[in-house]
Parts: C-alpha cells; sequence; structure tokens
C-alpha cells in the first residue's frame, strides 16, 4: 500500500507530538492532499490537520475552530467559492488560502473578493508554508489590535488580564495586574518565576 | 521583607503597586530589592501603572518587573 492509498483519516492525522496549530484542508484528490501536507511539513509547519472533501463535512468542520482553512479551487459538489461562503457565513476571519491546479485571473479576483486571504496554484505548493506563517502572524497582530480596542473602548478587569496575557507570553518580563482592593487579577509565569513565590504573596510587590 | 536601594526597610505603601492604586500615579523602574528567607537579596525593577474606565474610576493596577540582580551586582563588584 503507497502512501496514497490510506483513508483520510490515516492519512492526515500525525500523532508523532503536539501540533502548534491545526489546519482544516479542503480536498477531494488524497494525493494533492498528501503533497500539500508534506509541503507544508517540510516547510516546518507542525500542524494537525483535519481533511473534508464535502459540504456536508465541512459545516461540521466548521463548528470547530481552525488557525488556518487551505482549499482547493475545483471539486465536485463542492468549490471554493462555496467553502468560501460557508466559512464567512460562520462570521469568522480565519485565514482562508485556495490551492488550485489551473486558475484565472478573473477568478482568482473573484475568490479574493469573496473573502479569500491568497489565492496561488498547487504548482507553488512549496510556498504555502511561508504564507500560512505570514497568515498567521498578520492574524495574531490584528487579534492583538482587535483585543486592544476593546479593551480601551470597554475596559474591565478580566478583558485587561486576557490583554496582558497574550502580550506578556513571551519575554522576560513579570506581568501582574490586581484590582483596586489589591487581589490579582492576572499573573504571568515569569511573575512567580522570578519572585520564587505563591501568587497570594504577589500583592506585595 | 522589601528595601530600598540603601537597604532601608520599605513600608508596603511605598511599593510601586500601592502606589499606583492609592495614589493613582505611575512608577516607572523603581528599584527594590526582596529579602528572601536565605537572607539574599533579589533586586527588581518595577513599573506600575494605575488603569481607569473611561468614567475615570480605578479598575485595575498593573505592574511589570524584571529581576536586575545580575545587573546591578555587577555593577557594584
Amino acid at each position: 500500500m503507497s502512501m496514497f492509498d490510506r483513508s483520510n483519516e490515516e492519512l492526515m492525522i500525525d500523532k508523532s507530538e503536539k501540533p502548534d496549530i491545526r489546519i482544516l484542508l479542503i480536498e477531494d484528490s488524497p494525493d494533492d492532499a498528501e503533497l500539500i501536507k508534506f509541503s507544508c511539513s517540510q516547510g516546518g509547519l507542525n500542524a494537525e490537520w483535519h481533511w473534508v472533501d464535502s459540504k456536508d463535512a465541512l459545516g461540521l468542520a466548521l463548528n470547530e475552530s481552525w488557525h488556518v482553512i487551505v482549499s482547493d479551487y475545483r471539486m465536485p459538489g463542492l468549490g471554493a467559492e462555496m467553502a468560501i461562503e460557508m466559512i464567512r457565513a460562520r462570521n469568522t476571519s480565519v485565514p482562508v488560502i485556495v490551492v488550485s491546479h489551473d486558475i484565472s485571473e478573473d477568478d482568482t479576483v473573484k475568490l479574493l473578493d469573496l473573502g479569500a486571504d491568497d489565492v496561488l496554484k498547487k504548482s507553488a505548493r512549496a510556498v504555502l508554508p511561508r504564507i500560512i506563517k505570514r497568515r498567521l502572524s498578520r492574524f495574531a497582530g490584528q487579534a492583538q489590535r482587535n483585543a486592544f480596542g476593546a479593551m480601551i473602548a470597554s475596559p474591565t478587569p478580566s478583558g485587561i488580564s486576557r490583554l496582558f496575557e497574550s502580550l506578556t507570553g513571551r519575554g522576560r518580563h513579570g506581568v501582574v495586574v490586581v484590582s483596586p482592593d489589591g487581589q490579582i487579577d492576572f499573573a504571568n509565569e515569569n511573575a512567580e518565576k522570578i519572585l520564587g513565590l505563591k501568587q497570594d504573596a504577589i500583592t506585595q510587590h | 521583607m522589601q528595601i530600598d536601594r540603601e537597604r532601608n526597610t520599605l513600608a508596603v505603601e511605598d511599593l510601586p503597586l500601592s502606589v499606583a492604586l492609592k495614589k493613582r500615579s505611575s512608577v516607572n523602574a523603581y528599584v527594590h530589592g526582596i529579602v528572601l528567607p536565605t537572607g539574599e537579596v533579589k533586586w527588581l525593577s518595577v513599573s506600575a501603572s494605575p488603569i481607569h474606565a473611561p468614567d475615570g474610576d480605578l479598575i485595575s493596577a498593573v505592574a511589570s518587573f524584571e529581576d536586575v540582580s545580575e545587573k546591578l551586582n555587577s555593577a557594584t563588584n
């Protein structure tokens, strides 16, 4: 049995290590699905893949959250246009990248107008991981800006805590947010690490 | 126990987060020490600021700090 003869589930679930991102792949060709997955793996993406090839399966998959959605252009009973409409109807801003064997300039524009973030030919699939990384970076930046904007517009202790949590996931600084009565609303990992104290003692700082 | 750069004991109300909460003012890069149970002093550079709602109510205070013990020790040795 070749690697292309495996079932969808066997093909797309990599249980070797915890993935960094979840990618939904809309594709009717097992061979193309495997090639896209291989290209992304070679490009340094550690992803959990979920493969769908029908409208019903896509509808179910959209009940879950995805970091990126990659879609083929032409598929029996489900094309990229329908897929994008279903995705955007859920009011989700997840990046959608369409990958096609052959697509005209007019159709590319149409897909972008519908809400696709990128459209590229399958022959250029080697650049797909780079595009996904770029989209994720922009999406994360936008999400942070949205969170910051929402916090400024209507600040709440929990909103501020979530914002700081997202902003201080990395780095060397300890960060704590306390309520007016001195109770800790948020402390990042560095706070406890630097202070060597339990959270209930951090209010002394 | 908290100490200042001259190793005088600091009152809780003089610590950056307390200043941000009680005086509603910001503190920038204030260096103070924590005396650990072992007697070792860990030096922190702390910035703190109050956070207000649009109507002016105080809703939180935030402190950001880093361990500057190595920098201080290398500067004084």
